[in-house]
């Protein structure tokens, strides 16, 4: 296992957010997070990457505490993508460059121009590299800021709510490129989400977070309405169509 | 592999024109100094100027440019050099670009500081001075030094208190100015009282103190400032990774290995140090801070890269030729350069406000 969550808790002043949180995640898989808003998905993932410090439990990376890594060997290890970014002026370029601070001494070298490239080249980015991200649109963004942690060689990218603000077209493509990381980096994904359909569609194995802890961590495949109903408080139905997964609520 | 390559000459080409940029800010920086010491009411010609900068000159004119001029000119560079990294670097921890020392209170908490070593500690008066004080009693304050340790401590208790409303009570950056805008009121009210109980020297000695005037200074200042202003560049130049990736949001400068807690109260420090220092030698020089890396985010982008050494040479800028236009155009060669940035920086302020906030 690549990465191994073991009884983590996370407190805000003294209220629970996270109470014994446990799972683990293998290597080229993706886990998707779902739950209810304030289900503390996001606090999950700032604490793995210990942007937040949890108040009892260990997060193993390659079996390595992070609690005793330095920022920069974290940041090495794991790239996170935020719910919500600040759209700067910086280029694409620019912006993926940034992504090799971690590795970065005084100045970029030969080899992180060439990282740079090579992953702005591999998610068809290359056209905008000189171009402002907030010059892009919704989709585009996400991308560059997914690029910006592809540069960090992570062995696992932490994405939450990739999709939130995106179209139809553009949750599918981001979707459909995080899939294709995984292949081609070999690296894990956790991925918070709120739609169903896309995490039943893209998911190896989903982590259902409901009263501050896990409810159940179980493949995709072995989803049930029961589960769901549980976890959101309402029915649905699980069909597919055209053999993809999709989830439809029935009761109000 | 022909796509990567073209990206690479691309992106060289595009980083090269802002090093040629920054080449050439710097050139236009030594013509204007050349020109700002050879014009004045004792004009001198250039060549002569240029002659005794290289040592090869002597009389009259070497007395002039090195006593005189030059460390005006150079206070003006060092000056507008410090306020305009101090600028750059707030407005990045604060993730606001209306922050600078003047708008977060820094400034004024420098005055407060100021006001009362030269009025509690007596340190704007000579020690045996005569009761019919003169100019020259008033511009003369006693013990600079004190004035200068008092002004840092009432910059870093501005500094303080914007660090801990911003990190430890979480203000958005909105409310932060707000916050500067009560500061600087406070520390305004602590003057004015301070003043109301000085004497008439005491308080002639703040208001002169309060102009900002790069025309005070004498070379140990220059040095002292040169040295603070050095430092602090220095440090943020090895920092400018970290301040790019605070400019893309605190959660994901931590997951880049960035330390935010410590970067912060690390660079507010040092921020303050500077202003502290050039606040303290040339007094409230407003909006500098705002002006300068404002303009040289247009020139050259957001990149701290870059961003710190264009606006380290656009303060110098700024503040030479407006204490140039000052001494030679405008003025009768007493008009301190603090008005004139006022002038300046305070449209700029009106617009940021206008661009960020309109609906």
């Amino acid at each position: 296992m690549i990465l191994s969550v073991q009884g983590v808790s996370f407190r805000y002043n003294s209220a629970p957010v996270l109470e014994g949180v446990s799972f683990e995640l293998a290597r080229g898989k993706i886990l998707g997070v779902l739950g209810v808003n304030g289900a503390g998905k996001s606090t999950l993932l700032k604490c793995v990457n210990r942007i937040l410090k949890p108040t009892k439990g260990s997060i193993l990376v390659n079996d390595e505490d992070i609690l005793r890594l330095s920022g920069t060997r974290i940041a090495r290890r794991m790239g996170y993508v935020p719910q919500k970014y600040s759209e700067d002026s910086l280029t694409v370029f620019d912006t993926v460059l940034l992504g090799r601070k971690p590795h970065i001494k005084w100045a970029a070298v030969k080899r992180d121009y060439e990282i740079v490239e090579r992953i702005l080249h591999t998610m068809k980015l290359d056209r905008f590299a000189l171009r402002k991200v907030s010059e892009l649109s919704g989709g585009e963004s996400q991308k560059v800021i997914i690029a910006r942690a592809l540069a960090q060689e992570p062995d696992i990218l932490l994405l939450d709510e990739p999709t939130s603000n995106l179209d139809l077209k553009n949750q599918i493509d981001v979707m459909s490129l995080i899939r294709n990381v995984v292949q081609d980096h070999d690296v894990s994904v956790i991925i918070t989400m709120h739609d169903l359909n896309l995490a039943m569609r893209y998911a190896d194995a989903l982590l259902m977070i409901k009263d501050n802890t896990v409810y159940s961590c179980i493949s995709t495949n072995q989803v049930t309405p029961e589960i769901i109903h549980h976890v959101y408080g309402i029915d649905v139905i699980l069909a597919k169509v055209n053999g993809y997964p999709i989830v439809v609520p029935t009761g109000n | 592999m022909t796509c990567a390559s073209n990206l690479t000459e691309h992106y060289s080409a595009y980083i090269n024109r802002k090093i040629t940029l920054f080449v050439m800010l710097l050139v236009l920086l030594v013509v204007v100094a050349i020109y700002a010491i050879s014009t004045g009411s004792y004009n001198i010609p250039v060549w002569s100027v240029i002659r005794t900068l290289l040592g090869s000159n002597s009389g009259a004119e070497d007395v002039v440019i090195w006593n005189i001029r030059a460390p005006r000119i150079a206070a003006a560079i060092v000056g507008g050099w410090g306020l305009a990294v101090s600028g750059v670097a707030v407005q990045c921890l604060l993730k606001n670009p209306l922050a600078s020392p003047f708008t977060l209170g820094v400034s004024h908490g420098a005055v407060f500081g100021a006001a009362f070593a030269i009025v509690v500690l007596n340190a704007g008066m000579a020690p045996k001075a005569p009761a019919n004080t003169g100019a020259g009693t008033v511009l003369n304050l006693t013990n600079v030094y004190s004035v200068t340790v008092f002004a840092f401590l009432g910059a870093m208790m501005a500094t303080g208190v914007i660090l801990l409303l911003s990190a430890v009570k979480k203000l958005s950056s909105e409310a932060i100015i707000l916050a500067g805008v009560a500061l600087s009121s406070l520390f305004v009210s602590g003057t004015v009282l301070l003043q109301y109980f000085g004497s008439d020297v005491e308080v002639a000695s703040i208001v002169f103190w309060t102009f900002g005037d790069v025309g005070r200074l004498n070379w140990r200042e220059v040095a002292l400032s040169l040295a603070s202003a050095i430092t602090v560049t220095a440090y943020f130049m090895v920092n400018r990774w970290n301040l790019n990736a605070l400019s893309a949001g605190d959660d994901v400068a931590e997951s880049l290995g960035v330390n935010v807690t410590v970067s912060r109260v690390a660079g507010m420090t040092m921020a303050t140090l500077v202003t502290a220092m050039v606040t303290a030698f040339m007094g409230v020089i407003a909006f500098l801070g705002l002006l300068a890396p404002h303009i040289a985010r247009r020139l050259v982008g957001p990149d701290h890269r870059f961003l710190i050494p264009h606006s380290c040479v656009m303060g110098s800028l700024i503040l030479l030729v407006s204490d140039t236009l000052g001494r030679t155009v405008i003025g009768t060669g007493t008009l301190p350069v603090g008005v004139l940035t006022s002038f300046m920086g305070a449209p700029l302020f009106l617009y940021l406000l206008v661009r960020g906030y309109q609906k």
